[in-house]
C-alpha cells in the first residue's frame, strides 16, 4: 500500500546516507520546493517522480550545494550541505557523483580530458601519476563500455555515447551517492533501457546509493528500489513501484497511464 | 601533452616580441630625449623663453645636442632654463657660445640654439651659464619704426611752412623778423635731430632683419626668404636713409641761418640775397618731401603685407578708439 | 526599465568585485590561464595585424592631401605616428578583440552555461569562476596590451607603405622623424589604457557569458550583448583616458 503523505523515519533502516528535513525553495514567488522530507537508505535507487518543472532538478541541485536552501536542513553522510564552507563541500563532492541531465561534457576537452577532469582538479584526491590516471579512464570506460573513444571529443558521439560518457566521468571518483537529473530524457527508448540497465550493473559494481530524477517511467521501473512522488513542492507519496502503480490517489495514478 | 607545450612556446614568443618591441621604442624615444647616455648640463637665463617648455629640443650649429631639462622662474625679468647635452659635442661648445630661443620651422617647437662666437674661447664644462640673447621682436621694431614715421611727417609739414613762407618775398622780412618763427624752426631742428638719431637706430634693426631674412632665419625668415617683403623692406631702409641725410643737410644749412639771424649780423639781406642757398634750401625740401612720400607708400606697402596686417589693424583699432 | 539597467550595472559590479576577490586567492589555474593567452593572444594576432596594417596605410594616405595643401608633406610621419600611436592602433585593436574574443567567450561560456558545464566543473571541485572568469580576464587584461604594441608597429609600417605610395621618405628617415616625433606621453598613456580595455572586453564577455539564459538564444545574445556593451565601455574608457592625460598636461 501506498503511505500517502510525510514518510515517517524508520530507526531500524540501514544507515542513511541523505536526510531532507523540511526543505524550503522558492525562486521569486514560486515557491518550487514547500517543505520536502525525505531519506536515502545505503545502497539504494530511490526515484524522485514528478512532472517536469515541479523542482526535481532544484532538489538534487540543492543536495549538491549548487543551490542554496531558503530553509531546512540538508545532510549528506553526516555533513549538513548548507553549513559547509566551500573546500568542505569540495570534500563532500568527492562522495556524491552527479550525473547532468545535459551531460555537461566539456566540448573543448577529449574524452580522455573529460574523465581526467575531476581526476585532476579535485584536489582532495588528486592523482598525479599519469598511469594511475590512465587505468582509472580505462576502466571508467569500459565499465560502460567505450574503451576506443578515448582520444575522441564529446561532439563526435552520439546522445547515447554521450550519455555513458558523463556516467563514467561521474563514476571515476568511485562516489558513495550517485544523483542521476533525468539520465534517460533525449534519448529514444532503446537507449534509454541500456543506460537504466547500466545504472543498476554499476551500482551493484561498486554499492552506491542514488537518487534518480526521472519522469520516464519505463526507467524508473528498471531501476527504482523506492519511489518518491514530488509533487507541489512536497513528498507526495512514497513506495515502491508496484505499491505506487497501483495507488488510487489520482495524482499518483497519472504517472503510471 | 606535446601540443600544450608548444602552445605554451607560441604564447611565450608572442609575449615576448611584444614586451621587446614595447622596451626598444621606449628606448629609442628616451635616447631621443637624452634620457640614457652620457649628458652634461648648460644653463642660461633669459628674459623672456616664448612658451619654451622641457622636453624641446636643443640646438648647437643645426645640429639636435639634447633637451631642454627645466624651465624656472628667478624673479620678474630672469628665467632659468637648463639644458640636458650630449657628451660628445661638449668639446665643440665653446664658453662663450650664446643661446637663444628659437621656433621649429613655420609651426613647430620651441627650440634653443646654441651659436658659438667667432673668437675663441675654452670648451664649456657641466653646469655653466651661456650668455643668452634675445631674439628680435617683430612687434618691438614696428612700433619704433612708426614714431619715427609721425616724427619724420611733422618734420615735413614745419619745413613745407617754412619753405612756403620764404618762398612768397613779400612776407621775407616779416618771417626773419618773427619771433615764433625762429622758434618754429629752432624746435624743427630739434625733431629734425631726433628723428635722425630714430632713423639711425631703426635702420640698424632693419638692416639686421634683412640680414637675418636673407639667411632665411627666425619666422618671417622662413616665410618670406626672397619675397616682395624683403624688397619693400630693403626699400624703405633706402627711403630712411635718403630721408636723414637730406634732413641732415636741411639741419646743417638751417643751423647756418639761424646762427646768423641770431647773431644779427645785418647779412640777412646778403642771406636772402644769396639765391643759391634759397635753391639749395628748396632743393633740399624737395628731397625731403619727395622721400617721405616714398616712406609714406613703403609704409603703406609694409601694411598690406598679410604679416604685419594685424599689427596695422590693430593700430587702427586704437586710433579710432581714441 | 531603468530599475533593470541599475540592477545589470550593480550585477556587473559585484561579478567585478569577485573577480579582484578571487585572483589573489590560491589555487591559481595557471594552464587555462596560459591556453587562454593562447587563444586570445596569438590566435588573435593575424585579424589584428592586418587591421592595423589597413589602418596605418589609409590614414596615411587620407592624410597626406591636407598636409601637402600646407605644403607639409613632410610632416605625415610625424603626424600619423601620434595619431595611430595615441589612439588609432589602441582602440582597433580594442573594439576587434571586443568583437573576436568578446563573443568568442560570451558564447563559450553561454553554451557551457546552459549545457550545465559550469555546475559540472563546481561538482569536480573546481571553482568555475577561477577556472573560467578569472583566467580568461587575465588573459585579456594582459594580452590586449600587447596586440595593441604589435599593432602600433604594424600600422606604423602599413604608414611607411602609405607615405611612400605618392612621395618618398627613406625608411631610415621615416622611422628617426617618428621616434623623433614620440614622446613617453604618447607612447604610455595609449598602452596603459589597453589594459584596461582587455579587463572590460574579458569580464563583460565573461558576465554575459556566465548569465546566460537558458537555450541556444541565450547564447546568441550573450555572444552580442558581450560585443555591444564591451565596444561602448572601450570608447568611454578611452574617453576617461583622454581626459586622465589631458588633466595630468600629457596631451
Amino acid at each position: 500500500m501506498a503511505t500517502v503523505n510525510e514518510h515517517t523515519p524508520n530507526s531500524n533502516a540501514p544507515e542513511e546516507v541523505i536526510k531532507i528535513n523540511d526543505l524550503h525553495k522558492a525562486f521569486g514567488d514560486n515557491k518550487v520546493i514547500n517543505g520536502f522530507n525525505f531519506n536515502l537508505k545505503r545502497g539504494e535507487n530511490a526515484v524522485v517522480l514528478g512532472k517536469s518543472g515541479s523542482g526535481k532538478s532544484v532538489l538534487i541541485k540543492l543536495i549538491i550545494g549548487l543551490m542554496k536552501p531558503d530553509q531546512g536542513s540538508i545532510e549528506v553522510l553526516g555533513d549538513k550541505v548548507e553549513t559547509l564552507s566551500t573546500s568542505e563541500l569540495d570534500k563532500m563532492r568527492v562522495k556524491v557523483g552527479f550525473l547532468f541531465q545535459s551531460n555537461a561534457l566539456y566540448d573543448s576537452m577529449t574524452i580522455r580530458e573529460n574523465l581526467e577532469f575531476p581526476l585532476r582538479r579535485h584536489w582532495i584526491k588528486k592523482s598525479t601519476n599519469k598511469n594511475e590516471v590512465d587505468n582509472l579512464v580505462m576502466e571508467a570506460l569500459t565499465n560502460v563500455g567505450l574503451p576506443h573513444t578515448v582520444d575522441m571529443m564529446p561532439s563526435e558521439l552520439s546522445g547515447g555515447m554521450r550519455k555513458r560518457i558523463a556516467l563514467a566521468r561521474t563514476l571515476i571518483l568511485k562516489p558513495e551517492i550517485i544523483l542521476y537529473d533525468e539520465p534517460t530524457t533525449g534519448l529514444d527508448p532503446i537507449t534509454g533501457k541500456e543506460i537504466s540497465h547500466l545504472m543498476l550493473d554499476l551500482q551493484k559494481k561498486y554499492n552506491t546509493s542514488s537518487i534518480i530524477i526521472s519522469h520516464d517511467i519505463n526507467c524508473v521501473k528498471i531501476v527504482a528500489n523506492r519511489i518518491v512522488m514530488l509533487i507541489d513542492g512536497k513528498c507526495y507519496a512514497t513506495g515502491t513501484y508496484d505499491e505506487l502503480e497501483h495507488s488510487t490517489d489520482l495524482r499518483v495514478k497519472q504517472f503510471f497511464e | 601533452m606535446a601540443q600544450e607545450t608548444s602552445k605554451n612556446i607560441r604564447v611565450g614568443a608572442f609575449v615576448l616580441i611584444g614586451t621587446a618591441l614595447l622596451i626598444f621604442s621606449l628606448y629609442l624615444i628616451g635616447a631621443k630625449q637624452n634620457l640614457f647616455g652620457s649628458t652634461f648640463e648648460l644653463k642660461s637665463q633669459f628674459k623672456n623663453v616664448n612658451g619654451l617648455m622641457p622636453g624641446n629640443n636643443v640646438r648647437f650649429t643645426g645640429i639636435d645636442v639634447g633637451t631642454v631639462k627645466s624651465v624656472e622662474i628667478v624673479n620678474d625679468s630672469t628665467v632659468n632654463v637648463t639644458m640636458v647635452i650630449e657628451d660628445k659635442v661638449q668639446a665643440f661648445i665653446k664658453k662663450n657660445a650664446t643661446a637663444m630661443v628659437g621656433t621649429d620651422g613655420l609651426m613647430g617647437n620651441k627650440l634653443i640654439n646654441i651659436s658659438s662666437s667667432i673668437e675663441s674661447s675654452p670648451s664649456v664644462e657641466d653646469g655653466d651659464f651661456l650668455i643668452s640673447k634675445s631674439p628680435l621682436g617683430t612687434d618691438d621694431m614696428m612700433r619704433t619704426l612708426n614714431i619715427t614715421n609721425e616724427n619724420v611727417k611733422d618734420i615735413t609739414i614745419d619745413l613745407k611752412n617754412i619753405v612756403h613762407r620764404l618762398n612768397s618775398p613779400n612776407t621775407l622780412w616779416s618771417i626773419l623778423m618773427d619771433t615764433i618763427v625762429a622758434e618754429n624752426v629752432k624746435q624743427a631742428i630739434v625733431n629734425i635731430k631726433v628723428t635722425g638719431e630714430r632713423t639711425a637706430l631703426i635702420t640698424g634693426d632693419l638692416s639686421r632683419i634683412v640680414k637675418h631674412i636673407k639667411d632665411g632665419k627666425g619666422t618671417i625668415g622662413a616665410l618670406i626668404a626672397d619675397t616682395t617683403m624683403a624688397v619693400k623692406l630693403n626699400q624703405s631702409i633706402v627711403n630712411i636713409k635718403l630721408i636723414t641725410d637730406s634732413l641732415a643737410l636741411v639741419t646743417g644749412d638751417m643751423h647756418y641761418i639761424t646762427s646768423k639771424v641770431k647773431k644779427g649780423e645785418g647779412g640777412i639781406g646778403t642771406i636772402l640775397m644769396d639765391t643759391t642757398f634759397v635753391n639749395n634750401l628748396n632743393e633740399t625740401m624737395k628731397n625731403v618731401r619727395s622721400g617721405t612720400k616714398n616712406f609714406d607708400e613703403d609704409m603703406e606697402a609694409l601694411k598690406h603685407n598679410i604679416l604685419l596686417r594685424n599689427y596695422f589693424k590693430k593700430k587702427e583699432k586704437a586710433a579710432k578708439k581714441k | 526599465m531603468i530599475k533593470n539597467i541599475f540592477i545589470e550595472i550593480g550585477l556587473i559590479a559585484r561579478f567585478t568585485g569577485r573577480f579582484f576577490i578571487e585572483v589573489f586567492k590560491p589555487r591559481f589555474e595557471f594552464n587555462e590561464f596560459l591556453r587562454q593567452c593562447f587563444y586570445i593572444g596569438n590566435k588573435s594576432f593575424p585579424l589584428v595585424a592586418i587591421t592595423a596594417f589597413i589602418m596605418g596605410l589609409v590614414i596615411t594616405m587620407q592624410s597626406r592631401p591636407t598636409l601637402v595643401e600646407f605644403g607639409a608633406q613632410a610632416w605625415l610621419p610625424k603626424m600619423i605616428s601620434v595619431s595611430l600611436v595615441r589612439e588609432i592602433a589602441p582602440v582597433i585593436t580594442a573594439l576587434i578583440c571586443a568583437g573576436k574574443i568578446g563573443s568568442g567567450i560570451g558564447a563559450e561560456l553561454g553554451s557551457m552555461k546552459v549545457t550545465e558545464q559550469i555546475d559540472a566543473m563546481d561538482v569536480s571541485g573546481t571553482n568555475p569562476y577561477k577556472f573560467l572568469v578569472v583566467t580568461r580576464v587575465m588573459a585579456t587584461t594582459l594580452m590586449i596590451p600587447i596586440l595593441a604594441i604589435l599593432a602600433d608597429t604594424i600600422s606604423l609600417y602599413g604608414g611607411y607603405l602609405g607615405c611612400n605610395i605618392h612621395g618618398v621618405v627613406s625608411w631610415d628617415l621615416f622611422w628617426n622623424q617618428v621616434f623623433d616625433t614620440l614622446v613617453y606621453a604618447d607612447v604610455l598613456p595609449s598602452i596603459l589604457k589597453t589594459f584596461f580595455f582587455g579587463f572590460i572586453i574579458g569580464i563583460i564577455g565573461c558576465y554575459q557569458g556566465f548569465n546566460s539564459s537558458k537555450g541556444t538564444e541565450g547564447v546568441g545574445q550573450s555572444a552580442n550583448s558581450a560585443v555591444v556593451i564591451s565596444s561602448l565601455l572601450v570608447f568611454i574608457i578611452d574617453l576617461l583616458a583622454v581626459q586622465i592625460t589631458d588633466a595630468l598636461n600629457l596631451n
